[in-house]
């Protein structure tokens, strides 16, 4: 019986050639401007990130955030970056101006601390935000011994409170609801607040490379560009070996709650990842970016029979799984071990690594899933994020 | 003189017994159909064969239909009738048109005791529940009735000190106090957290599995069981608690059961489905105006009957069968729901005569 099981062969894009063609495009962009002598302005390669772009003037380095929320694809902001030791130069007044090298950061969400471990930003952290989720002990450490300060965010953001700690950088990403966004406030207050998008970034890598957008602000873009060409290069190193493989597992992901299955949609960054560690997710003919909700036995029917199940929520085993809903039993998945969750590095209270240190490093996260569904290829593999239920 | 009256008493009898029928011949038909529709196209030969077991049929097919429709619309053919028959009997106690399962607060009770497990428990404590062997939905179950039951306990004491009318702004008043504690709770909350809570409130009658409807299932009809020997002093409560009290109703001990077995009811089905609205306001008084009686013998039965219903069409049309989506079912029902009400009492006119 022909059940649309397999029906995501024809689509699966492949991103790394795709991330090839950005790569020889803007290479081209930046070689064709530099004899006409337009601008004065050196564009640093940008190679998979889609929404920000930075352009250095003999006066200040612009950054420019486009696209920072779903919906706001025409939407961008612009940063001027001036050395503390420069006087500010005459720029247009939606730009805004950051002082360089910053010395006081603080961040809204803790997916900024993959940036400050990997480019040693420690010293620069003032403050920081959901410490009961945050899985970076030294950061951590810094909130307990008094050098970082703690900031409530979200519903209770405190902007007093966020006044104190003379922050001459905050760190934040926004949804383009008024109600939960905290830089129209922060910036109402002339707080130096720069919203980032690497969040609605749809390739692994370019969620990665904002590596470079961070650096910017601390002089430190050399680390930046060669941490950034590390894990890509890793990144398309593995990615190139699972294309030689004829075997692609099928694979569904994420669980229901409530009778409605949230799945990932078919161009979302989860898809994408399924797809460059050589897996067939059942719904990559779906459009849509981010979750689709789904009526259980629908992807019941599609998804019964698929090889492997990821990220089934918390649940860290499958009897809790059980508990949740008995029928999850009928899934082959589950019934010969193909049940893995990401699960690996989570504290306590629920917040996972893999949003933190993952962002950064997608090659890690596709090691990890090339190892489940393709366990031959990477035979020693010790797993960082994932797990298999049991 | 004797004789027409007589004659209207067949002709009565004859209408209501017609009335039933149809009404119990369409809630059969649409039962089938929530078991034949769904997101997935699956042809009839291969539904019947699921519940004859044959061979031939795929097992994911059979599965679909005897482990996820199945259990599904029997649930909302229950849950509907005990909605219904909780609505009634409050509008019947508090004489009150406007009252529902859930004037008494029990569903604010329920989402309290979901929003601890779902909002402060899960967070702090993945361990906590996972030591309790205690998780997933039987978890969210066990707190929505814990939370209805703690709320009934305290409204049936005051019951005892208070009348009706003033125990009806006490309900309310407590809904208020427990909605501003689950606010705090969701003020505090990530997004990922809320949205988990979120689809609880929005109801679903597709979570109960064969082994919690075999809890859902007793319950429920024992409670709406217990209702029938109640006919009489429902229809004296209609008339006033001072009228029922002269035809020597023992009020406040009835008043109090009544209220319990209907809370009870309400809470059960809030448990396993979450909270459904507009249901139980709703079936009463499309009963009353198919019937055209304010007698409980009928209004009761009818009201589980035509309730059930109403939940089988609600979640046929939330189930939107050949798509993949969803529709939250809270929302089908008070759609689909509040025109037929404003219909039925626009030609209706009378309410006012029924509740005095």
């Amino acid at each position: 019986m022909n059940r649309m099981m397999a029906n995501g062969w024809n689509r699966n894009r492949d991103w790394f050639q795709v991330g090839q063609i950005w790569n020889l495009s803007i290479v081209t962009v930046f070689i064709l401007s530099l004899p006409c002598g337009i601008a004065e302005a050196d564009r640093a390669p940008v190679l998979y990130a889609n929404n920000f772009s930075i352009e250095k003037y003999d006066t200040h380095t612009l950054l420019t955030v486009r696209n920072p929320w779903r919906g706001a694809e025409n939407l961008s902001f612009e940063y001027a970056l001036v050395s503390k030791k420069s006087p500010v130069p005459d720029l247009p007044v939606e730009v805004q101006v950051v002082r360089t090298p910053v010395e006081r950061m603080s961040v809204l969400e803790t997916v900024y601390l993959g940036h400050v471990q990997a480019l040693n930003l420690y010293d620069q952290l003032a403050g920081m935000p959901h410490l009961n989720y945050t899985n970076d002990q030294r950061a951590l450490r810094q909130v307990e011994n008094g050098y970082t300060k703690e900031i409530q965010t979200g519903n209770s953001l405190n902007i007093e409170s966020l006044l104190m700690l003379k922050s001459d950088l905050i760190f934040t990403s926004a949804m383009g609801n008024p109600q939960i966004d905290a830089h129209p406030q922060l910036q109402r207050a002339k707080q130096p607040v720069v919203v980032t998008a690497g969040y609605m970034e749809e390739h692994p890598l370019g969620r990665s490379e904002w590596i470079k957008f961070t650096a910017v602000f601390f002089d430190k873009e050399n680390e930046a560009t060669e941490i950034f060409d590390r894990i890509s290069s890793e990144y398309n190193r593995l990615a190139n070996m699972v294309k030689r493989t004829g075997n692609r597992p099928t694979v569904v992901a994420n669980a229901p709650f409530g009778g409605v299955w949230y799945v990932a949609g078919g161009r979302s960054y989860m898809a994408q990842a399924i797809a460059d560690a050589g897996g067939d997710y059942v719904f990559s003919d779906d459009r849509s970016f981010g979750g689709v909700p789904k009526d259980f036995e629908s992807v019941y029917f599609r998804a019964g029979s698929a090889d492997f199940w990821l990220n089934p929520g918390p649940s860290r085993s499958l009897s809790s799984l059980l508990e949740l809903d008995e029928r999850f039993n009928r899934f082959k998945a589950f019934g010969k071990g193909g049940v893995f969750n990401n699960t690996l590095r989570v504290n306590a209270y629920g917040g996972n690594d893999i949003w933190e240190r993952g962002t950064l490093h997608p090659e890690e996260v596709l090691a990890d899933l090339i190892a489940i569904m393709h366990p031959k290829l990477l035979p020693k593999h010790e797993f960082v994020y994932y797990e298999r239920l049991d | 003189m004797s004789g027409s009256t007589e004659v209207t008493v067949v002709q009565e009898k004859g209408r209501y017994a017609l009335t039933f029928g149809l009404l119990a011949i369409v809630t059969l038909i649409v039962l089938v159909a929530n078991v034949c529709l769904g997101s997935v196209m699956i042809p009839i030969w291969e539904v019947i064969g699921s519940f004859l077991g044959r061979g031939e049929v795929d097992p994911v097919i059979s599965g679909i239909v005897f482990d996820f429709r199945f259990p599904r619309a029997l649930t909302a053919l229950l849950g509907g009738a005990a909605l219904a028959a909780s609505g009634l009997m409050m509008q019947t106690v508090f004489r009150n048109p406007l009252a529902d399962p859930f004037v008494l607060g029990v569903n604010s009770g329920a989402s309290l005791g979901v929003a601890v497990v779902l909002l402060l428990l899960a967070p702090s404590g993945v361990a906590l529940t996972q030591n309790l062997q205690l998780s997933g939905h039987l978890l969210v179950v066990l707190a929505a009735t814990g939370g209805a039951a703690a709320v009934l306990a305290v409204l049936l004491v005051l019951a005892q000190r208070v009348d009706v009318m003033s125990l009806l702004i006490l309900g309310l008043m407590i809904s208020y106090g427990i909605g501003s504690m689950v606010s705090i709770l969701m003020f505090y909350s990530m997004a990922e957290r809320l949205q988990s809570f979120f689809s609880w409130s929005f109801g679903n009658f597709g979570n109960t599995t064969w082994s919690q409807f075999r809890v859902f299932a007793p319950v429920i009809l024992l409670g709406l069981g217990g209702l029938f020997p109640l006919f009489k002093i429902l229809d004296a409560f209609l008339l006033g608690e001072r009228y029922a009290k002269s035809m020597g109703v023992r009020v406040k001990s009835a008043r109090i059961m009544i209220l319990g077995s209907a809370s009870l009811l309400a809470g059960v089905v809030t448990g396993f489905c979450g909270p459904i609205g507009f249901l139980g306001i709703a079936a009463p008084h499309l009963c009353r105006f198919l019937f055209r009686t304010a007698e409980h013998r009928i209004l009761v039965p009818a009201s589980m009957l035509v309730g059930g219903l109403v939940a089988l069409v609600a979640d046929l049309i939330a189930k939107a069968p050949g798509l993949e989506s969803t529709l939250p079912l809270n929302a089908v029902t008070a759609l689909m729901g509040a025109p037929v009400i404003m219909v039925a009492l626009l030609k209706q006119r009378n309410l006012k005569k029924v509740f005095g």
